[in-house]
This record gives structure tokens, sequence and C-alpha cells, in this order.
């Protein structure tokens, strides 16, 4: 059920002055940073590069994904096992669902009202309701579904099992599976290209990197990154990627025209969760180990600097409101 | 051990899953202040392999590779024929005084962890003092949900920082004399 008041959310003065100039608050780019050791959101302002408030939410977040229609935020705790929604402008929980026996990896769907949750140790996504957090029905995937990705269209749902070591392609439409793409080993993080005609996916214990051409459903590249990858954005003006290596602490620069890896820029610790602002031109790194957020000016690849959230920062999904 | 761990434990190590790993990694840091300069403190771990020279846990290392990254240890626990963790360096850095590495290999009943990295290092205090860091990033012993109390994520924590806090005592004491 909802509003688990004894969750008090920590205003901080800042985000409660955004809250009274409303414009000013719904133009703001936001990062929604899930803190694994905190049970807590940080909310970041992008345009300032520093936290505006901590929103309390249940134990072990760790997936995020935005809905910037309705301006809701939604968590996957994985240890209380909970889907979470935030009001993205009063940064308060508004609801929160029972979500299987692992909720991780989450994406959502703006047009339809959906929002998809992997239950890692179920083995099927869970489909709910956005604002009533209502299940809609479930979807059996292979072992352990990690990352989720929809296509820009909403149409095809990307689901990166990880003990399979595939990347599963389900129809949203009718739910049934059209195709499972074999990948390196240990699929996590997989994202779709902004025309939807590719999937990129992060093989951790291959180290690489896998690139899926989703029209004729069958692997087209790889690239090898770093130790340990783990989740991907695509910066589609300059058709690069971007790649979180945990073991390294460091973030690889694919690019995807010259097919080779660019560079790799040094970040904090067991980097996770990685986002992009296409409006400002900037990626955010959360570095699980060492509890910040590393931004990233994607055109000169330069680290702009590092924002301290909480404990154990993961952001496992897109965590950007713009 | 009881029966019933044995299996679960046999399960673990041996199933076809055995590189699933739970839903949360977790970490562990502790640190001490040493009464010497960061040089002396640095000299007693600088060497990969030096760990049984100073961990009171570890009867034995036997590296290969020396200090260079793909370096490895085989480390036996508690006393000669123990139980043992195989161990891989992953970057080192003389200059800033850390090191980098991994377990490869591990034993459940001692050290309930998988993919476990850690960072040990040095840091110069500036007053004739040292701190050393040591932290680690683990999932817990046993993969899947439900895991029995011998190898879910408060286990595995609490045998990482426990051989931690035992280890820099160790290294203090030394690097005091």
């Amino acid at each position: 059920m909802c509003c688990r008041h004894a969750r008090a959310l920590i205003l901080t003065v800042p985000i409660a002055l955004s809250l009274l100039c409303g414009v000013a608050a719904a133009e703001a780019g936001r990062a929604f940073i899930t803190n694994q050791g905190a049970d807590s959101v940080t909310v970041i302002d992008l345009e300032q590069g520093s936290v505006i408030g901590t929103i309390a939410v249940g134990a072990d977040p760790a997936g995020v994904a935005v809905d910037a229609r309705r301006r809701l935020i939604f968590v996957t705790s994985a240890k209380s096992a909970e889907l979470t929604a935030i009001d993205a402008d009063t940064a308060r929980v508004v609801n929160t669902a029972p979500a299987g026996l692992g909720p991780l990896g989450i994406a959502c769907d703006p047009a339809t009202g959906r929002v998809y949750v992997a239950d890692w140790h179920g083995d099927l996504i869970r489909v709910f309701d956005a604002m009533t957090l209502t299940p809609r029905g479930q979807y059996k995937t292979g072992r352990a579904p990690s990352g989720l990705a929809l296509t820009p269209d909403g149409g095809m749902l990307l689901v990166a099992n990880r003990d399979d070591n595939d990347v599963q392609v389900i129809s949203t439409v009718d739910g049934l599976t059209v195709g499972r793409v074999a990948v390196g080993k240990a699929p996590f993080g997989v994202t779709a290209s902004s025309d939807g005609t590719r999937a990129f996916v992060a093989n951790v214990q291959s180290s690489e990197v896998t690139v899926i051409d989703l029209v004729g459903l069958q692997p087209a590249q790889t690239f090898p990154v770093g130790r340990m990858p783990y989740a991907i954005v695509h910066d589609a003006r300059r058709e690069r990627l971007f790649v979180t290596n945990q073991e390294d602490s460091t973030v690889s620069v694919i690019d995807l025209e010259e097919r080779q890896e660019l560079a790799r820029i040094g970040v904090g610790d067991y980097p996770e969760g990685i986002g992009f602002s296409a409006r400002l031109r900037r990626i955010y790194v959360a570095n699980w180990f060492s509890n910040s957020v590393s931004v990233i000016d994607a055109d000169s690849l330069e680290v702009l600097g590092d924002i301290a959230t909480g404990d154990g920062s993961r952001a496992f999904g897109n965590f950007i409101l713009e | 051990m009881s029966r019933l761990l044995f299996v679960l434990l046999a399960a673990a190590a041996c199933s076809g899953s055995a590189f699933a790993h739970g839903p949360s990694r977790q970490k562990v840091t502790e640190s001490i202040v040493v009464a010497a300069p960061a040089a002396k403190t640095w000299a007693v771990v600088a060497d990969f392999c030096s760990i049984a020279e100073w961990h009171p846990g570890i009867a034995k290392c036997i590296g290969t590779g020396g200090n260079e990254a793909g370096a490895t240890r085989v480390l036996t626990v508690g006393e000669e024929g123990g139980p043992e963790i195989h161990e891989e360096l992953l970057s080192y850095d003389a200059a800033q005084m850390t090191y980098k590495y991994k377990i490869t290999q591990t034993v459940l009943e001692i050290l309930p962890v998988t993919t476990y990295s850690a960072f040990l290092s040095v840091k110069d205090n500036g007053d004739d003092t040292s701190t050393v860091e040591w932290r680690a990033g683990f999932y817990r012993g046993y993969p899947n949900n439900n895991p029995p109390p011998e190898l879910n994520d408060e286990a595995a924590v609490k045998a990482v920082r426990g051989s931690y806090v035992a280890g820099l005592a160790a290294i203090k004491q030394i690097a005091e004399q």
C-alpha cells in the first residue's frame, strides 16, 4: 500500500525553494541516484551540479526509471523487494508496492503508463501501472534478468538474462518473446539506440560490449572494454557509447563509426549506473564504492567534478529527468 | 558443519550458475592509524605476498609474478595444510602506496564471498604517522534468494571485516616496532 509515513522525506532548503518556484523546478534537469547502503535516493540539480535533496526509500535501492510525462521516478529496492514511486517535483514517495522476490532492473514507458521490473530471483518481468502500481501481468524470462531497456517507441522490451548469457526481446504489445540473442558472459546493463534499431549490452564477465541488431535479432559487433563493464549510455549525436567498468574504476568511450575504443576515463571506484543529459552534453556516473557521482563532459571527455551522494550509489537505469 | 550446510555449500560451489550472485554487492572499509611514517608502514605490506608475514590468520603465501598486475598468490588459511584462497593482483602503484586485487577462488566456509575485490593503501598523515586502509566490494556466498544465515550478506560482511580488523592491528604492531 501507499505512503510509508515513517520514512520521512528529508527536505533540504534548496529543493523547498525550488518547489515554491514551480516553473523553475519543472525546467531544471535532475538526477535521481539510488543509494544501496543508505536506503535513499539523492536528488541532484544538473545545472548546479549539487545535491538538492534526499528521499528515504526501501532497503537496498538499486534500479531507477524516469517517467517524464507523469513526472514520476520509479525505484526498485532489492532487499525489501519493493517498487517505489516518487513525485519528481515534490520529492516525496507517493506509492509503494511489493515487487516479487528480488526486483532490480527497471524501465518505464510514459506513453502507455507501464512500468517493467526485472525480478532477479523470480526469473520474470513484472508489469505495473505507473499511477497505481497495480500489477498488470508478468513475462517469463531467462535466468537472473538484470538490466531492462525499452525501444523508444515502447514496442520492444530488452532483458539482459545474466545467467543465460543472452538478451531477450519481448514484444510489449502481446508479451511474446520475439527472440533471444546470445551475447557475452553475464550481460547486465542494456540500452537501446534512439532509433530503436540497435541495442548495446555490457557483458560483465567477458569484459566486452555487444552491439545487437534489433532488426535481424543477432549480434552485430563486439567491443572489448575494461574489466567488469556494467551499464551503458548512447550518445546518438556522436555515435558513441559510454560504458562503466566496475573493476577498473573507469568509463570506456567507444566510437561506433570508427569501431574502436577512444578513451578510458578514470572515475570513482566501482562505477555502476550511468546517465546522459543530451541537453547539457554531460555524462553522470554513480560510483558505488566512492559514494559519489562523477560528471564527464561528453564532448571533451574530461571529468568536470564529483558530487558526494549517499552510501553505495548504484543508479541502475535511466535516472536523468529533463 | 551441518550436513545441510555442506550440501548448500557444495551446491553453491558446483552448480552451473556458480557465477550467479545476490542482488546487492556489499562493502567493507576498515582503517587504522599507525604511529610510523608511511614509508615504514608501506614496507610492511608492499610485497603482494607479504600477507603471510603480517596477517595472523594466514599461515602461508605462495606467489607468482611479484608485484606486477596479473601476479597471483595462494593463501593457506589458519595453519599449514589449511584451506586455500587464490587471489590475483589487478593493479599496483608503489608511488601512491596502493594495490588492488581480487579473489579468484575461495572456500565458502572460511570466507563466504563471491566476486570479491579489494584495495589496500597507505596514506601519509604528514605528522610521521600513517593510515592503512583496507576496503573491499563483494557479493555474499549464496547466490539465490533466502540464503542460509552462514551465507547471507551479514555473514559475508562479518567475515571480511573480522579479517581486516585482525590484519590491520597486526600491520600497526609490526610497523610501530
